[in-house]
């Protein structure tokens, strides 16, 4: 027979003050198994955790029930207090008497008063049916594999580097920088991006305990924490790194000229290429599907000119497998492609309708204009720039749901831009809402007003070419009339949305993404950079939309706990996972497709059975890293024969037996 | 089907004789003239025994689970719906499908065993059978009689998918017409009952699932159902069982969940074979039962009836993000 | 949906059964889809199906 205890807490007035819980734990005393109840002011103080200790040891109680707040807030400490007390950890049941009760009933103190011990009396049912579960320990691999080298990614790689771990950082782009580097400007400071990115990544490159692969992309991810094993593929550059000096001859004379996607496409680049000048690595690829030589045979200026015999037009794709304890997923964001939808803006056809990051290019000093704020269809200077805000964003019909967070600040800073560049220019910024909210943010929006940016409140519903202008129509919906610019050049901008491929990353990596397709974090709020899948970590906008300072707390966030993760050899497992009655198995491994942790595995067993030879057969085995002990093959099995610990049948059942009394 | 008879018996005969197999597992002629037994020939011998008539109703896969575990190779003789309890078996991975040989029949219907002996004496011994493609004709030895098809066939076989086995080693005897009533709808039997009232619906399981003996034949007989131990027969407390929850007492609620249950255990794994609602004692409409879910898996997720693709994966066991969905 | 129907199927009536997808940040959806299915259940008054009469 169990010697339950039953602890009811006041949690002061939160539940005192509804319910009268001398009263309920008198009526939990009269439950079968319970051996001692009490109630106490505030059970999780010094005293309170002393009492339980004291009555466990003078009622000879075996486990306990402690009908208090959620068990999220207070299941770890009881544990603690049991252990403290000499007890199994997990011969402890928690009563939310708090959240489930008085805080939603505190209108109701009759109707508060009754469930209040029924919520009790579920509790003791299950608690009466606990069993000592106990953690076991794996090994942990103390090193990190950082996805993605945009500033999340390297900020991120650059923390762990620091704290002592070695780290993998992968990205898929001939350079690291992601996005941020292509900027000119951040807000609220106008400092210079490139010049506090560009030594982010070189500290990156040159960090001892940090292995970069550029120009890679991560193919499969095996293992559970601690112990993953990643298949890297390092895709053909057709140039020998190796021997590179980044000497610039090839690229320099290379005849071919494509778009630059580190341009947003109003550059060019050659076929042989590194990004942009400050690139790092700074030795070049080549781009197969332009390249001369590739598409017709003949060429190989390159080959030829290269003085250190570099170029290898046979060099095949590498794939390579690396081991880690844990996994950052920074995979950036991608920007909405307007042109698809937004016929009112000419689907793309205007060369002048740019968007926010072609705007970037051309103010970048480093970019095709040399800096000089020049429209793309004619290179003369803008005199009236129109900005939209929200193309894409908050548009349920032709984009996202969402805000993209960033757009207000950055429109404003191009506002700013413009007013400087352009002495005596008219800048119009048609918005649904200014949102500035962040630290010196709604200071910077000011400035734009102030120095004579014209904010227009409401949509722009047509854009149209006449002779140079473009002219734009929309409605100023603060004075309930139409507006009409004639504008020399118009800026969207455009949603933030997943970067490409967060979807088939997603799937590698076994997380799970969001109605909008972002990585979806563990907890929106109490645990915003882990995943659902243990030992895998979020940073920066691959989660949400995000400016750079949040990328960035993130990103050392996301570091911070992969260096706990890794900071021990060993690690403890959750014995509240799943377990296999192996004589009921029968090997059919349904189980298997429905495990989102893939922790389920074929195993051989030999049986013996009386009257039966010994026989080998597959069941299925739990592996007890990867699992997270979410119930879905218990649900599966029609045979009954998974459970799991700390939910098993007999105990849930109970719990329904004891609320349907 | 003579010919397919003696082609059955020459093939299990040489299959025994060259050790291929240690049993092949088809039917031999019953205790009356419409009634064919299940029959395992070990020998040359005994092959000589095997029949193949209307009256091979049984679906013989299920045997295949007695030697699940050892590594005895057999044989086993399917009709076109007993096969795809071989891709059953398979899928749910109870039996390597090389380990047996699977001869296939191609089917022209299983005559209603009822309807037959209204007309014919039971003590009257089968001499031969010819499917003549609209009609069989039963030779005995105290005369001839015809069955109309239309007429006579079991429901399931008018409304036969798969005569021809979707899964077999060697096919055995000349390719028949498939018995299937042309224009007939497949799941009339359900549709009609979701047109009912519910209240008439009601009373119409209450008073079935009411005479149920729980005696566990339907799960006996079932190929879906291969678990080592039956669920409702688990000593401890489980989730679908125990003193808790369910138990094995006859009672009008609890066989209500014993029916829901094992539906729900071969939802969108039921091949369909109609075995079931055939051994049932109190004639409970089982089939009708499990093709609900069959006939709404169809329409709403197009499944293929289970067992009719070695590939599929069971239809609970999967999703696709462009599956309907109701949730609001 | 397999399993709303099939209990329609089976003679329970339409309404007893719901499955609505509520994450873990919609309270307001919760108590609003339990206060909408307990009135309706009300309305239906006890299920006579599958009693387990101990």
């Amino acid at each position: 027979m169990p010697r339950t205890g039953v602890f009811v807490c006041w949690c002061g007035s939160n539940i005192g003050g509804v319910i009268d819980c001398p009263e309920t734990a008198a009526a939990a005393s009269g439950f079968p198994g319970v051996a001692f109840s009490t109630d106490y002011k505030y059970m999780c103080s010094e005293p309170g955790q002393n009492m339980v200790i004291q009555a466990i040891r003078e009622h000879r109680l075996d486990r306990a029930v402690v009908a208090s707040c959620s068990p999220r807030l207070h299941e770890e400490t009881f544990r603690k207090t049991l252990v403290r007390a000499g007890l199994n950890p997990y011969m402890l049941e928690m009563a939310n008497i708090r959240e489930h009760c008085t805080w939603v009933h505190g209108a109701d103190i009759q109707q508060a008063r009754i469930k209040a011990v029924d919520l009790v009396r579920r509790a003791v049912a299950k608690a009466n049916r606990l069993e000592p579960l106990f953690e076991s320990e794996i090994s942990v691999t103390r090193r990190c594999l950082v996805i993605g080298g945009g500033v999340a990614g390297i900020q991120a790689a650059l923390d762990v580097a620091d704290a002592g771990h070695e780290v993998i950082l992968v990205e898929r782009e001939p350079t690291i920088g992601g996005n941020m580097v292509k900027l000119d400007k951040t807000f609220p400071t106008l400092d210079c991006s490139a010049c506090i990115s560009t030594p982010k990544m070189v500290a990156a490159a040159t960090h001892p305990n940090i292995k970069l692969y550029t120009y890679a992309e991560i193919e499969k991810l095996a293992g559970y924490v601690g112990n993953f094993e990643v298949t890297i593929r390092q895709k053909a550059r057709y140039v020998d790194h190796e021997k590179c000096t980044g000497c610039g001859t090839c690229w320099e004379k290379c005849p071919t000229r494509v778009p630059s996607e580190f341009d947003a496409g109003i550059g060019q680049r050659t076929a042989i290429y590194i990004p942009f000048p400050q690139a790092v690595p700074n030795k070049p690829v080549i781009d197969r599907e332009h390249c001369r030589y590739f598409a017709t045979g003949k060429c190989e200026i390159c080959a030829k000119l290269c003085p250190t015999g570099a170029v290898d037009y046979g060099q095949e794709d590498l794939v390579l497998t690396e081991k880690v304890g844990a996994v950052v997923a920074a995979t950036g964001f991608g920007l909405f492609d307007w042109s698809r939808v937004y016929g009112e803006y000419g689907y793309g056809q205007y060369p002048d309708v740019v968007t926010g990051m072609q705007f970037e290019r051309l103010v970048n000093a480093a970019g095709p204009t040399g800096g000089k704020l020049l429209r793309p269809s004619d290179g003369a200077t803008p005199r009236t720039v129109v900005f939209i805000k929200c193309v894409g964003s908050r548009d349920e019909a032709k984009g996202r749901r969402y805000c993209s967070r960033i757009c207000c600040m950055y429109t404003a800073k191009h506002a700013l831009q413009v007013l400087e560049k352009v002495p005596g220019a008219s800048v119009f910024v048609f918005y649904m809402d200014v949102r500035t909210a962040g630290k010196g943010y709604e200071e910077f929006y000011q400035r734009a007003v102030n120095n004579g940016t014209v904010y227009v409140r409401g949509r722009v519903s047509k854009i149209y070419q006449d002779g140079e202008r473009l002219v734009v129509r929309g409605v100023d919906t603060l004075l309930g009339r139409p507006v009409e610019v004639d504008a020399d050049m118009v800026v969207l901008a455009t949603a933030v949305e997943p970067g490409s491929g967060a979807a088939e990353t997603a799937r590698i990596l076994g997380i799970n993404t969001d109605q909008d397709g972002f990585f979806q974090e563990a907890h929106p709020k109490l645990r915003p950079v882990e995943t659902h899948t243990r030992g895998v970590f979020l940073a920066g906008a691959c989660q949400a939309p995000k400016d750079i300072p949040d990328t960035v707390a993130q990103a050392s966030g996301a570091a911070a706990k992969v260096a706990g993760l890794l900071s021990s050899k060993w690690l403890s497992t959750n014995p509240m996972i799943a377990t296999v009655n192996e004589a009921l198995c029968t090997g059919c491994f349904l189980c298997v497709p429905v495990c989102s942790y893939r922790a389920l595995e074929p195993k051989k067993i030999t049986e013996r059975l009386p009257g039966h030879p010994p026989r080998e057969r597959e069941v299925a085995g739990v592996n007890t890293g990867l699992c997270q002990g979410c119930g879905a093959c218990n649900v599966a099995c029609r045979a009954g024969a998974i459970e799991v610990r700390g939910f098993t049948n007999e105990q849930l059942l109970a719990e329904v037996d004891a609320l349907c009394q | 089907m003579k010919q397919a008879v003696e082609e059955l018996r020459r093939q299990a005969a040489g299959l025994l004789k060259e050790e291929r197999v240690k049993c092949v597992i088809g039917w031999t002629q019953g205790t009356d003239v419409a009634r064919a037994v299940p029959f395992f020939a070990t020998s040359v011998r005994q092959a000589a025994r095997l029949t193949w008539t209307p009256f091979c109703v049984n679906n013989l896969s299920k045997y295949l689970l007695n030697h699940r575990y050892d590594n005895t190779p057999l044989a086993v003789v399917v009709k076109g719906c007993d096969s795809r309890g071989i891709n059953r078996l398979v899928q749910d991975r109870q039996f390597v499908r090389e380990r047996v040989v699977v001869l296939g029949l191609p089917c022209g219907g299983m005559l209603d065993r009822e309807k037959v002996l209204r007309v014919v004496d039971p003590g009257a011994a089968l001499q031969e059978v010819e499917d003549r493609g609209s009609e069989y004709m039963l030779r005995t030895d105290k005369g001839e009689y015809g069955f109309e098809k239309r007429e006579a066939l079991l429901s399931k076989c008018l409304e036969c998918e798969h005569n021809i086995p979707v899964v077999s080693d060697l096919m055995i005897g000349p390719q028949v017409p498939s018995p299937a009533g042309s224009g007939i709808d497949r799941f009339a039997g359900v549709r009609e009952l979701e047109t009912r009232d519910p209240a008439v619906r009601s009373t119409f399981w209450d008073r079935h699932f009411a005479r149920c003996l729980r005696c566990y034949a339907c799960r006996n007989v079932c190929p879906a159902c291969n678990c080592k131990e039956c669920s409702f027969e688990q000593a401890v407390p489980g989730w679908q069982q125990g003193a808790c929850w369910l138990s094995k007492r006859n009672h009008p609620g609890q066989n209500y969940l014993f029916h829901l249950i094992r539906m729900f255990h071969v939802a969108g794994r039921c091949i369909d074979c109609g075995e079931c609602a055939r051994v049932c004692p109190v004639n409970i409409p089982l089939r009708e039962l499990y093709r609900k879910v069959m006939k709404d898996a169809e329409e709403l997720f197009a499944m293929k009836t289970p067992g009719t693709d070695p590939e599929e994966v069971p239809l609970l066991s999967t999703y696709r993000t462009d599956d309907p969905e109701e949730f609001s | 949906m397999l399993v709303s129907r099939l209990l329609e199927y089976v003679g329970l009536e339409p309404g007893r059964f719901e499955m609505r997808w509520i994450s873990a940040s919609e309270g307001g959806k919760v108590a609003e889809t339990v206060r909408e299915m307990t009135e309706r259940i009300r309305k239906l008054g006890p299920n006579r199906k599958m009693r387990d009469e101990r």
